[in-house]
């Protein structure tokens, strides 16, 4: 009887094995995206599904196209391919006639902005976390390959590259310079035309650069990074030298928003920091009870913080008191939240774009 | 005056202490609204697999390799305890066959089971433990590989909070999860590594696979040669290219245990065709009184070529005819009928 017991105990392995592939199916996190919407003046652009952009009008919030509308499609003259984007994770940088999207599958790719057709998808080596960013020399595309691309907006060819590193994060395009943290722990200032090193090396530490540059895009004295090392960085724009340093309790993966009066950044620690812009010594911290991945946005006089939770606070930029919230929105929320006038837009893990007035009250005018 | 506690008592007494060590330890968990299976098994498994990345030299699929060597050589002395036992239960299996015709009381036939396996030294559970370690170190390794190489930003989120605060273990992610022709946290599209799996559990299924008396075990052992290394390949096919590589290795690793434990037997490659386990005959009596006078089978016996154990269990890689003689009376007359 026992020997049968041992015996029969070998078909546990098996039977917790396939247990285990069950279980599976519904773990793994597929990358879906997480990019945050932009308002032209007649359009809103959203990442609603995993690896698609969609065009909206923004008064009735219908879908004038989607990109891709199907798996296989061409890019301007080019043969039809079977196309998986995979996701999203950079808000669209737009043109005159075309906007840019980075996606995972590695490629960058420009969609006309009447009809949603692909004009021309640039290949890299890897996959494209950070977005794309358009400037006057160029698209520039950070790529997991190892390499910022200067590509030409109108051809989709390659004009310039340089070997940066591992990039995850969206570089910031100032007036003179360009910034690209890099997954191994670096921040170059580059010429926006050359893309050579500006500083002799760059800023260096010693663990990934997840957040894109924070300091503004005109000519900022300080550069805000941080990353996987739970801490936040203030870096001279002219020198790279470290002005101060900032402890958190997880890791910064949202862009932090630098001002005169401070420094707002949310971490996955759950909570948003207010930091004096000089010394970094903290001048608020506001806990929303949740990891946060998403960036804070500004509104002039207050911080907006939504959690994965999808618990949405309006902080008052001085005291860190709540000016309204939680507006609890009971969806994953990964996606950088957008001040648009005296409306706040969130695109949710399933698809659902909410608006918020400045009361707090949530309405969803894109069902997920 | 005081006496030493024996050897096995001391060993009990730790285990208890263990066990009720690691039941305060969930329940206070629990208590706290924490995951014990997480922040026990999981999480620990996380940053100890970073920690060998550093030492791999940033090579995670290394790492990996790494973590199954060592772990399986820290457990080697229950797997070669499984093999012993499995191996022991093999050369008493004619008496057990004897005590379950003999007596049909359930109660009376367990008590002299137990009886059987007290005589000869055997702890029948003594193959239960390598299995659960197997098991529990496979699901938290996968667990593990999902937040570690989830192939995603979205499963660095989970891994943020699952990371120990050290420096140096945040300065190894994102982990460099190409290894030889495999990403090691997609599935593998090539197949190779699912064959490599599939491959490797037959080969050591097989080589370690002791021959059964009892027909119905001896078709279920048969059924699991095949089944197991099936159900793996198939599961392979759609997890983690590191969960494969840990089977591989590990299973690379139970062949290096099994010869330990079987010796030269598991060299025979006859041993890997699909038919080749037979049914041995049952012990005759001159061999059971034989055994009872030469005393209980200790396992280092066995391996040693015992002649009351060799007349059970027989060597399957000798040819028939030797095998026959050694085997018994039925298979002989069975000849002489021929």
């Amino acid at each position: 009887m026992r020997m049968a017991r041992a015996t029969s105990a070998r078909f546990l392995l098996p039977a917790a094995l396939f247990a285990l592939l069950l279980a599976a199916c519904a773990n793994v996190q597929k990358p879906d995206g997480w990019s945050p919407p932009v308002r032209e003046d007649a359009t809103l652009y959203a990442s609603l599904h995993g690896g698609k952009v969609s065009a909206l009008d923004p008064d009735t919030y219908e879908e004038r196209w989607e990109f891709p509308a199907e798996k296989e499609f061409a890019c301007g003259d080019g043969a039809v391919e079977s196309h998986n984007l995979d996701g999203i994770y950079g808000a669209p940088a737009i043109g005159d006639t075309m906007i840019y999207v980075g996606a995972y599958d590695g490629s960058a790719y420009a969609v006309n902005k009447d009809d949603g057709a692909c004009a021309w998808e640039f290949k890299t080596d890897d996959v494209i976390v950070g977005g794309v960013v358009l400037g006057d020399a160029g698209l520039y595309v950070p790529s997991s390959d190892g390499y910022l691309y200067l590509v030409d907006p109108d051809t989709g060819l390659e004009t310039k590259r340089f070997a940066a590193g591992d990039l995850w994060a969206t570089p910031l395009l100032a007036e003179d310079a360009l910034y690209q943290p890099t997954m191994e722990g670096k921040l170059w200032k580059l010429d926006p035309a050359t893309l050579d090193p500006i500083w002799d090396s760059p800023f260096d530490t010693s663990a990934a650069l997840l957040t894109a540059p924070g300091g503004g895009a005109k000519g900022p004295d300080r550069i805000v990074v941080g990353g996987i090392g739970r801490t936040l960085y203030s870096i001279d724009a002219a020198t790279g030298e470290e002005q101060w340093s900032f402890k958190a309790g997880n890791w910064f993966w949202g862009q932090p928003f630098v001002d005169k009066t401070g420094v707002y950044a949310s971490n996955l620690d759950g909570k948003v920091y207010a930091l004096n812009p000089e010394t970094g010594d903290k001048l608020w911290d506001f806990d929303t009870g949740a990891t946060i991945r998403a960036g804070v946005a500004w509104t002039g006089d207050a911080v907006i913080v939504v959690n994965n939770n999808g618990d949405v606070y309006s902080l008052d930029a001085a005291t860190g008191e709540p000016n309204w919230g939680p507006t609890e929105l009971d969806e994953t929320v990964y996606a950088d939240p957008v001040a648009i006038d005296d409306q706040v837009f969130i695109v949710t893990r399933s698809g659902a774009v909410i608006t918020i007035d400045g009361e707090g009250r949530p309405t969803t005018v894109v069902d997920g | 005056m005081t006496t030493a506690a024996p050897a096995s008592r001391r060993g009990v007494n730790v285990s208890v202490i263990i066990v009720l060590t690691a039941v305060i330890a969930v329940v206070t968990l629990i208590t706290l609204g924490k995951d014990p299976w997480t922040i026990l098994f999981v999480n620990p498994l996380i940053n100890a697999l970073i920690l060998l990345d550093i030492v791999s030299f940033g090579q995670f699929g290394l790492a990996i390799i790494l973590f199954t060597v060592l772990l399986r050589v820290a457990t080697i002395p229950f797997t070669i305890r499984q093999l012993e036992s499995t191996k022991a239960m093999q050369a008493i299996q004619g008496e057990s066959q004897e005590i379950q015709k003999k007596y049909k009381d359930p109660k009376r036939r367990q008590e002299e089971m137990m009886r059987l396996y007290k005589e000869h030294n055997i702890n029948p559970l003594g193959c239960f433990l390598p299995l659960v370690i197997q098991m529990v170190v496979f699901m938290a390794l996968y667990r593990a590989l999902v937040h570690l190489v989830g192939g995603s930003p979205e499963s660095l989120i989970s891994l943020s909070g699952r990371l120990y605060p050290i420096g140096i273990l945040e300065g190894q992610i994102p982990l460099n999860q190409h290894f030889l022709w495999m990403d090691l946290g997609h599935k593998d599209n090539t197949w190779m590594l699912p064959l490599l799996v599939g491959l490797s559990t037959y080969v050591q299924q097989r080589l370690s696979v002791t021959p059964n008396a009892n027909a119905q075990q001896a078709q279920q052992q048969q059924m699991m040669t095949w089944m197991m290394p099936m159900m793996l390949f198939y599961i392979t096919l759609s997890l983690p290219s590191g969960v494969g590589v840990y089977w591989v290795v590990s299973n690379l690793f139970s062949l290096f245990a099994s010869y330990l434990v079987y010796g030269k037997r598991i060299l025979s490659w006859r041993q890997l065709l699909p038919m080749s386990v037979e049914a041995p005959p049952a012990p005759t009596a001159a061999a059971r009184r034989e055994q009872k006078r030469t005393g209980p089978i200790e396992p280092d016996e066995i391996e040693q070529g015992d002649i009351s154990a060799s007349q059970q269990e027989p060597d399957i890689t000798a040819p028939r005819e030797a095998r026959s003689e050694n085997g018994g009376k039925r298979r002989g007359k069975r000849k002489k009928r021929r």
